[in-house]
């Protein structure tokens, strides 16, 4: 396919993906994971109809990189944040704490998959099973979400679950900086041991995002303000991936220092919110390309083993939230499988880890992150939703009318003056 | 704000600036000491935010000293270039090359709709005047010295007379052209309004489609001169014809889709003018029209058939910001100063003739169309620019004519590097003197 054609393919999905952002009519339609648009890419791709040809896909191998880089620093900068609302240090530190759990056990049962049914073993065994604990440990913020536009949702357990999607971010893209460090050390010319490439990993980020804080000043100029962050944000991942780190995790840090050091983080936040779903779409278009269908029975297993452990995670997770948490335990149940929900965020890593390690192993781990979000598709919104409705939080059918549109997807015309 | 508090504030914030422009050096320069092969093929992302941020950061510190953001794009990119610092490959600056599709197409697009219509008529007496002394004095007067020393000491005698005169007027025709780019690099940073700025904009713009033709004729007239068994043939001229025809027709077409898009939706204007400039540049290429004049074309028709101009000016405005840093700063990275040093002494000698011709040339024009005083004065001063579109020329040229060689392509690469550096300089300071720029309001900021 020609690569410009493609591209422009590419913007028509951006464009959509604006209109997704901007229109308040259509906004809680679509897929809260956006699995649809990686089924499309999987549909296009080299493995079913061959519109996207592997080469195509190389070519375009930067876009996908700068996307999910895009991705990663708007995270960054809403992260501890909820809209307006900040979130509580006890919830962020507990949700972390929740989740380096459910990354242990999953690593734990990922290493042992792969050693009976891959026949992995020594530094192989044990990447991989950082990576598949990456990709299976978060819940998509855009499920509370997603279910708050559509519904109408509103009350403590939806804040409480939005609370649970945003900060649980940090651990998965804090884990990626490690995965990739381990395996950046031995190739650069300067010996360090790998936790302190980790360390150097977010530090980059930090230092550009503090630099961008600095630049920014106390005025803003509304070219100057676009051309600053998108050069941070190349220069930090093109650096990263020069390096073999993480550049997710770069950017991440980018965007959370400077959310936290720079006085114009509400209008920063608001002004990259709206380039969130338009950079998205194509990235999973991207992403559902590059996964490979060449699964066997023992990729079948592996992945079935990490989903059940998910699962089992997540249950684990809805069980300790009920001990501290009233709203949690109004959930009923089905709080469990309202955690379930993945989203851009793993499909991204997945696509980041199959960039940086393309083989068997980098197809693996985006296949599982394909398949934790569309797990998390089919019974996590649902879930999520009779969760709600159980917690008196959901009007009933027929007197529910749509939200008006939360803060953080307000539209740009509302940026202010600083 | 007190003017102490105001001075402490701007202080800082230059400081932030300096050590900014530092910081990002030293990024660059300890990523490749720590990896100097990089892994896979994606250096060109680390290069275009070096180039955004450092062109950026120089064209700040630029500004102190009077000098256009421009000079500080241009200069990033030749202190990281692979000819000084090599902080950006030869390689990646060729792959950057695809971001002047998209510059190019959002010059021509802006080029247009800042051309009102009555502007224009009001202007005619004054482009036709100035066209004409341009075009005369200038491409005579340079290609006579080219033909009189610098070519002689370029190629000998390996062409004889003939051949020599031909590759005079080829080079008498790229004398004559101009840099869109920079005149509305200029004019956008500074905000120019006024007299000077009106008359370098519709004069740049509308110089190029003369520049255009006069190419085209003199090639048909140059061939048979350039190779005897060669015989007169209008071939070229009819394809030209086609081109034209073709691309002011595109571009109308073009023109009115985006002024109604702009009307009923004029939402998203990023994206649809990312899609424009790479993906019609693509039709435009197979369909072999020109991306410049059809681009020119459709900027014209929104500002003159609709009431859109302001709003699309604006979104160019708003996008430029981002690509027109990396185009400059690339084209930086890209002076080829090894070559700039070899062949200086000429290309000093033929940009320096085309300098001063240009000037008495629109001391000339200028007098005989009546300009006003400001005009007379300083309209010169924008004509000085060259950049990509003499180079886009000269690859025709030399592709057209295999017997000039690389070394005609090498002079003008030479001297169009001076007039890229100097020609900016040139223009900011005369719209400086004749007080037309304007101080930049704080903006909103918003997607661009």
């Amino acid at each position: 396919m020609n690569p410009v054609l493609l591209f422009v393919g590419l913007l028509v999905l951006a464009y959509l993906g604006s209109i997704l952002v901007g229109g308040r009519a259509i906004r809680g339609y679509g897929l809260p994971s956006g699995a649809e648009y990686v089924l499309l890419g999987l549909l296009l791709g080299p493995h079913v109809l061959g519109v996207l040809t592997r080469d195509t896909l190389t070519a375009f191998q930067p876009l996908s990189l700068v996307a999910i880089g895009w991705l990663a620093l708007v995270v960054g900068l809403d992260y501890g944040f909820v809209g307006d609302r900040r979130l509580r240090p006890r919830v962020v530190i507990g949700t972390i704490g929740v989740t380096l759990l459910s990354a242990a056990i999953t690593a734990a049962a990922a290493w042992f998959a792969a050693r009976r049914w891959l026949g992995l073993g020594g530094a192989e065994l044990w990447q991989f099973a950082a990576a598949a604990a990456v990709v299976t440990c978060e819940t998509t913020r855009h499920a509370a979400r997603w279910v708050s536009e559509r519904y109408g949702a509103a009350g403590p357990l939806t804040n409480l679950m939005a609370d649970l999607g945003d900060a649980d971010d940090l651990v998965p893209l804090v884990l990626l900086a490690a995965l990739f460090a381990v395996v950046a050390a031995p190739n650069l010319s300067y010996p360090l041991p790998w936790p302190a490439w980790a360390a150097i990993t977010l530090a980059l980020g930090a230092v550009l995002g503090g630099a961008c804080a600095a630049l920014l000043g106390q005025t803003l100029r509304s070219g100057e303000v676009w051309a600053l962050l998108l050069g941070a944000a190349l220069l930090g991942m093109g650096l990263a991936t020069r390096l073999r780190f993480s550049g997710m995790s770069v950017l991440f840090a980018l965007g959370l220092v400077l959310a936290l050091s720079s006085p114009h983080r509400a209008v920063l936040r608001r002004m990259l919110v709206t380039t969130e779903r338009p950079v998205l779409l194509p990235a999973l278009v991207l992403a559902g390309a590059h996964v490979q269908l060449e699964a066997s029975l023992e990729w079948a297993l592996v992945i079935g083993a990490l989903l059940v452990t998910r699962l089992g995670c997540k249950a684990l997770s809805a069980a300790l939230l009920a001990t501290v948490s009233p709203a949690a335990r109004r959930g009923g149940p089905l709080m469990a499988l309202s955690l379930m929900p993945a989203g851009a965020l793993t499909l991204s890593m997945g696509l980041a880890f199959a960039l940086a390690f393309p083989g068997k192993m980098g197809s693996l781990v985006l296949a599982i992150a394909v398949a934790t979000a569309l797990l998390g598709e089919i019974v996590g919104p649902g879930a999520l939703r009779r969760a709600l409705s159980r917690a008196g939080e959901i009007a009933p059918a027929g007197s529910a009318e749509i939200a008006p549109p939360p803060a953080e997807t307000a539209p740009s015309s509302e940026v202010v003056a600083s | 704000m007190s003017a102490a508090t105001a001075s402490a504030k701007g202080l800082a914030l230059r400081t932030a600036q300096v050590a900014g422009l530092l910081l990002v050096f030293a990024l660059m320069i300890v990523a490749i000491r720590l990896a100097p092969q990089p892994y896979g093929t994606p250096t060109t992302i680390a290069a275009v935010g070096f180039l955004l941020l450092g062109g950026l950061l120089t064209s700040a510190l630029c500004e102190i000293v009077g000098l256009p953001h421009l000079t500080g794009y241009l200069l990033a990119g030749v202190l990281a270039g692979p000819h000084v610092l090599q902080l950006i490959e030869h390689d990646t600056v060729e792959q950057l090359s695809l971001v002047n599709t998209l510059a190019l197409a959002l010059i021509a697009l802006a080029g247009g709709a800042e051309l009102h219509a009555g502007t224009l008529k009001r202007l005619l007496r004054s482009l036709a005047w100035n066209n004409w002394t341009q075009a005369g004095l200038v491409l005579l007067a340079t290609g006579a010295v080219f033909y009189t020393f610098s070519g002689p000491l370029v190629f000998g005698d390996a062409l004889g007379w003939r051949g020599l005169l031909a590759a005079s007027a080829l080079w008498g025709v790229l004398a004559i052209s101009r840099s869109p780019s920079a005149t509305l690099a200029i004019l956008s940073q500074t905000r120019a309004r006024g007299p000077l700025t009106t008359f370098s904009l519709a004069f740049v713009m509308s110089s190029d489609v003369i520049v255009i033709l006069t190419l085209a004729l003199t090639m048909v007239f140059a061939r048979p001169l350039m190779d005897p068994s060669a015989s007169l043939s209008f071939e070229e001229l009819g394809a030209l014809g086609h081109e034209i025809v073709g691309s002011v027709a595109l571009g109308t077409t073009i023109g009115l889709i985006l002024a109604a898009y702009l009307r009923l939706i004029g939402s998203q204007l990023l994206l649809v003018l990312i899609a424009l400039g790479f993906g019609v540049t693509e039709g435009l290429r197979y369909l072999h029209f020109d991306p410049l004049l059809t681009f020119l074309v459709a900027g014209f028709v929104v500002q003159n058939l609709s009431n859109q101009g302001e709003k699309l000016l604006h979104a160019i405005e708003e996008t430029g910001s981002v690509v027109f840093v990396v185009f400059f700063a690339t084209a930086g990275a890209h002076l080829d100063l090894p070559l700039l040093r070899a062949m200086w002494p000429a290309a000093l000698a033929l940009a320096a003739v085309r300098a001063v011709t240009t000037i008495i040339a629109h001391r000339v024009g200028s007098r005989l169309a009546r300009d006003e005083p400001v005009v007379q004065r300083w309209g010169w001063a924008s004509l000085v620019s060259q950049a990509g579109l003499t180079l886009g020329l000269s690859v025709v040229i030399e592709r057209s004519f295999p017997a000039l060689g690389t070394a005609f392509r090498s002079l003008v690469i030479a001297t169009v590097a001076l007039n890229e550096v100097l020609g900016p300089v040139l223009f900011k300071l005369a719209l400086d003197r004749s007080r037309e720029t304007q101080a930049r309001p704080s903006l909103l900021p918003g997607p661009p």
